[in-house]
């Protein structure tokens, strides 16, 4: 049984599949914080990162370096197949609770 | 171009980041190899920045990101290093626990060193306060004179006129203090008397210049009255008994006086040692002429300027002042301000017991020494041992300077464990050391110096004992000493084992070298001692008795010369005057320098009886006789050495006059010697007064030997017959002759057991390397001894490496020893030859100790069965 993600690292998963070949530490980075409005450390991405990695959610490959980086080189990250599991997995449990909303009122 | 995981491939843009930031950012981000990846993401949005807001804005950016990463990175670095000490602990003691011969071997080695190290150093520290408890003492200043004419020749007397005008007419002047010691004082409060009191003479002002406490009394009411009289506890304790001393009447050297106050004890740590204080001016001689005897230097004159005054400024004035007031003589006299703080250690003429502070520090450094070889060389020989854990923290990840930290916080470990125990040690030891260093010093664990000084050496040990450890230990190549037995494995491991064992080599001998000639050093200070002790004297000090004349009855010594010498126990008496120096003499012929006498002359009034009661030769001439009427008032005997240094060829039957009373030489007699510390002076004896002062202060009984206490009874029963108040006062005269010596023989006790200290420290670590060096070659002995080698021969093979190091340190020890022994008897003017037995049996018990020391384990590996070490491992 996996785990459940949770929002954030939901939110970082995301954008990952969205920026497809593109998705390194300055891209995603930028992506959330244009998506959720919300500003995220180097430090807490890299731990996401990481423990995604662990858990098998993504994969790693490097890139070429670019004289903007002061020429050092890039780790591109992609969704695995788990990763993907997992993410449908969270969409469809947030769905659910988002459905039952329907039921209640803010009053 | 290769690119390394933070190496930069490309030259530097205008757009990067600082690059001091850079590099911070770097050191705080190298955990998981990948830390490239995310400078390069700080990299480029630094250059985003940039582009879009400017560079300040980017650079404050940057910055700002490292003051974010900074809490979480020093919380990682503190808590793996906590981590990591922790392990390095236990690996501590574990290793303690694995080898406790060694350890023990280290502990007691490195606690030994620094208990006798930590003596050594209060001793020293206790040497340097003296007298430092006055207040102003720094600018307290003893008046000295050096005659011109004779230099070298230092008065620490100046004449008693002196202070007036000093007083009065130097302004750089604050108070001048005379200072009057005289012994052997009679006491008496009611019934109680005592008749070996010692006092001063002081000028009223004496307590604000020496700040001696007082627990009754105070300082500015003490002298307002001449029959006034300030006592120490202990004095008053032993005179009043009970009573409350103050505002007592006493008698004093036959005066009645009042006791005005009380001195808390005198610290021992002083020079000025008496029992009672009374006014200068109340000595009646003195104040009858205080004001013009400028020839009579009475009186030591002590000066305490004001504040930032030097006195060389003021030397020269009063030298001018002495020399204006002494018109008459031909000898002037130079003057200078001798600091009080530096009476104690250093003498006059400079040099003095300052050496032996140099000579002890000396030996404390070379005991620690010896204790941090004992120290490296354990270490180090095991460090094959430990290079398998080098090998493996190598390849987990430990870097070169964590394994350096690693083996100083070892030995820091080890040598502050020592410390403690060294504390005992040395709590232990100082009654012993007190009683040889003549001293009563405590240890005291609230003191701060001390506590600092103890954590210093602790710490310097450590580090000086785990710098070889940790330098050599940590420079293994993981996958030379993981392959096997890195002692057979070829390539920079084999080399550094084999420097090692010659660094190993080399300190053993250092060792020795020290050990050696610290011997030869103690061997030479006992013989010095010795022969002091046994010279021919010049006269025959045994069973020779002086009994002091208290001044009331002098008048009496006739009568009491008479009585004694009719006692059968008692061979022979002589009557003498002390000893005076000073005034001129004059002869046929003589140089003109030479006619006023510096304190390098001395002569005395003595009597008929005075060359057979010594038992002294006469060389030239004849002695002084009755048959000869006008021997009594115009005869001279003179001493050898006047001969010699006034160049006074043939005197026998020449005119010669002292102090303007003529008469003629009669003989000379051999040299007496008081004591071989000091240099021969000439002396000059005569039978009747030749000064205002002469008079009969002693006699000497020469007892027979074999009724000594009969002799004793004798001179108790005759002198209470004639004098009934006052208790007889003598002295063996051996015995006086051995107090001049305590010095020497406190030297003597100090170097032996520091000596003995050393050698044992060393025979400490050579028995730890035998036993290291025996386990080594268990296998090579196995071997020989399959192959036939007889049991003497491998003992003979295991023990002749360590002769050999013996033999090499003796070499380097000699001359070391030689050049320092001469320069410490060239202090002696009767000293012995420095012959090379004591070297031959210096070496040869060095020699014997490291044997004695090795043969157990080589006996024990020789004669192990070939069988069992063969399967040793």
């Amino acid at each position: 049984m996996v785990k459940d993600l949770t929002l954030n690292e939901t939110s970082v998963l995301l954008a990952i599949l969205r920026l497809k070949k593109e998705a390194y530490g300055v891209a995603i980075k930028e992506d959330i914080s244009k998506f959720s409005g919300k500003k995220i450390s180097y430090g807490t991405l890299y731990s996401y990162l990481d423990q995604l990695f662990r858990k098998g959610f993504i994969s790693k490959s490097i890139g070429g370096p670019t004289p903007e980086r002061g020429g050092r080189r890039k780790i591109f990250y992609k969704l695995t197949k788990k990763g993907i599991h997992a993410l449908e997995s969270a969409y469809r449990l947030q769905k659910l609770i988002w459905e039952r909303m329907s039921e209640v009122s803010f009053d | 171009m290769i690119e390394s995981g933070t190496g930069r491939g490309m030259n530097r843009n205008s757009s990067d980041p600082p690059r001091l930031a850079e590099k911070i950012l770097c050191r705080m981000r190298r955990k998981n190899g990948e830390e490239f990846s995310f400078l390069g993401d700080m990299n480029e949005e630094y250059s985003t920045l940039y582009k879009k807001k400017g560079k300040r804005r980017a650079r404050l950016w940057y910055w700002g990101q490292i003051l974010i990463n900074l809490p979480a990175h020093l919380k990682d670095q503190v808590y793996w290093s906590c981590q990591m000490f922790k392990n390095y602990f236990l690996i501590t003691l574990r290793n303690i626990r694995r080898n406790k011969g060694f350890s023990f071997i280290n502990i007691t080695g490195l606690a030994v060193g620094m208990a006798a190290c930590l003596l050594i150093l209060l001793w020293v520290r206790d040497e340097l306060r003296f007298n430092r408890f006055h207040e102003n003492v720094e600018n307290v200043y003893l008046t000295v004179g050096e005659r011109i004419n004779h230099r070298g020749e230092f008065f620490d007397s100046t004449p008693v006129p002196l202070a007036e005008p000093l007083r009065s007419d130097y302004p750089e002047i604050a108070k001048v203090v005379r200072f009057q010691f005289r012994g052997e004082i009679i006491a008496r409060y009611k019934d109680i008397i005592f008749n070996d009191w010692e006092g001063a003479y002081v000028d009223p002002e004496v307590f604000a210049v020496f700040t001696f406490p007082f627990t009754k009394g105070d300082a500015e009411s003490a002298f307002k009255e001449m029959n006034s009289i300030v006592l120490t506890e202990t004095a008053a304790q032993k005179l009043f008994a009970g009573v409350n001393p103050v505002g007592q009447m006493m008698e004093i050297e036959g005066d009645l006086v009042e006791v005005t106050g009380i001195l808390r004890d005198i610290p021992k740590n002083s020079d000025i040692q008496v029992d009672f204080f009374r006014p200068f001016l109340s000595m009646k001689e003195i104040a009858e002429y205080q004001h013009f005897i400028w020839n009579w230097f009475a009186c030591k004159t002590y000066v305490q300027l004001k504040e930032g005054i030097d006195p060389a400024t003021v030397n020269p004035k009063i030298a001018e002042l002495l020399n204006t007031n002494r018109p008459w003589s031909t000898d002037p006299l130079e003057v200078s301000l001798f600091p009080f703080t530096d009476l104690h250690l250093h003498s006059l003429g400079g040099g003095g017991p300052i050496k032996y502070i140099y000579v002890f520090t000396v030996v404390a450094v070379m005991i620690m020494l010896i204790a941090c070889i004992n120290f490296m060389n354990l270490s180090t020989a095991r460090s094959a041992k430990r290079a398998k854990e080098v090998g493996m923290r190598k390849v987990v990840g430990s870097r070169r300077m964590q394994l350096v930290k690693q083996f100083f916080l070892e030995s820091l470990f080890f040598t502050i464990l020592s410390a403690i125990i060294a504390v005992f040690l040395s709590r232990l030891c100082i009654p012993i050391f007190n009683r040889l260093a003549g001293k009563q010093m405590i240890l005291n664990l609230s003191d701060g110096g001390l506590i600092i000084g103890l954590v210093g050496m602790a710490i310097f040990t450590g580090i000086v004992a785990g710098s070889y450890p940790a330098l050599v230990l940590s420079s293994f190549r993981p996958v030379d000493v993981l392959k096997g037995n890195p002692l057979l494995h070829k390539g920079s491991q084999r080399r550094v084992l084999v420097t090692g064992a010659r660094f190993r080599q080399g300190l053993v001998i250092t060792q020795f070298v020290l050990s050696i000639g610290l011997m030869i050093c103690a061997l030479l200070v006992f013989r010095q001692l010795d022969h002091m002790r046994n010279a021919d004297m010049g006269f025959d000090k045994d069973n020779l008795v002086r009994i002091s004349l208290p001044e009331k009855h002098r008048g009496k010594w006739e009568t009491l010369k008479t009585a004694l010498a009719q006692s059968s126990n008692i061979g022979g008496v002589t009557a003498t005057s002390s000893l005076s120096h000073g005034g001129r003499i004059d002869w046929d012929g003589a140089s003109g320098d030479m006619q006023y006498l510096g304190t390098n002359t001395v002569y005395m009034m003595v009597d008929f009886d005075y060359i057979d009661t010594h038992k002294t030769e006469i060389v030239a001439g004849r002695n002084f006789s009755k048959e000869y009427p006008s021997d009594l008032n115009s005869a001279y005997l003179i001493n050898e050495e006047a001969i010699k240094k006034w160049d006074f060829q043939d005197p026998v039957d020449r005119r010669f006059s002292l102090n303007a009373a003529d008469g003629t030489v009669i003989g000379v007699y051999k040299n007496q010697h008081f004591g071989l510390r000091y240099d021969l002076k000439p002396c000059i004896l005569y039978l009747t007064s030749k000064t205002d002062w002469d008079s009969y202060d002693y006699l000497y009984a020469r007892l027979k030997a074999d009724h000594i206490p009969e002799a004793l009874e004798d001179i108790e029963k005759i002198w209470k017959a004639q004098i009934a108040d006052i208790p007889v006062e003598f002295h063996f005269v051996d015995d006086m002759i051995d107090v001049l010596y305590q010095s020497e023989e406190r030297l003597s006790g100090l170097i032996n057991a520091f000596t003995i200290l050393a050698i044992v420290i060393s025979c400490l670590g050579l028995f730890g390397m035998a036993s290291f060096m025996t386990q080594q070659r268990t296998k090579e002995i196995g071997i020989r001894k399959v192959l036939g080698a007889s049991v003497s021969r491998i003992i003979f093979l295991l023990t002749s490496e360590f002769a050999k190091w013996v033999l090499i340190a003796n070499i380097v020890a000699w001359p070391i020893a030689f050049y320092a022994m001469r320069s410490w008897l060239n202090d002696y003017p009767y000293r012995i030859k420095i012959g090379i037995e004591i070297f031959i049996i210096s070496g040869l018990a060095a020699l014997a100790i490291a044997l004695m020391t090795v043969i157990y384990q080589a006996v024990k590996a020789a004669a192990s069965s070939p069988a069992d070490s063969l399967k040793y491992e």
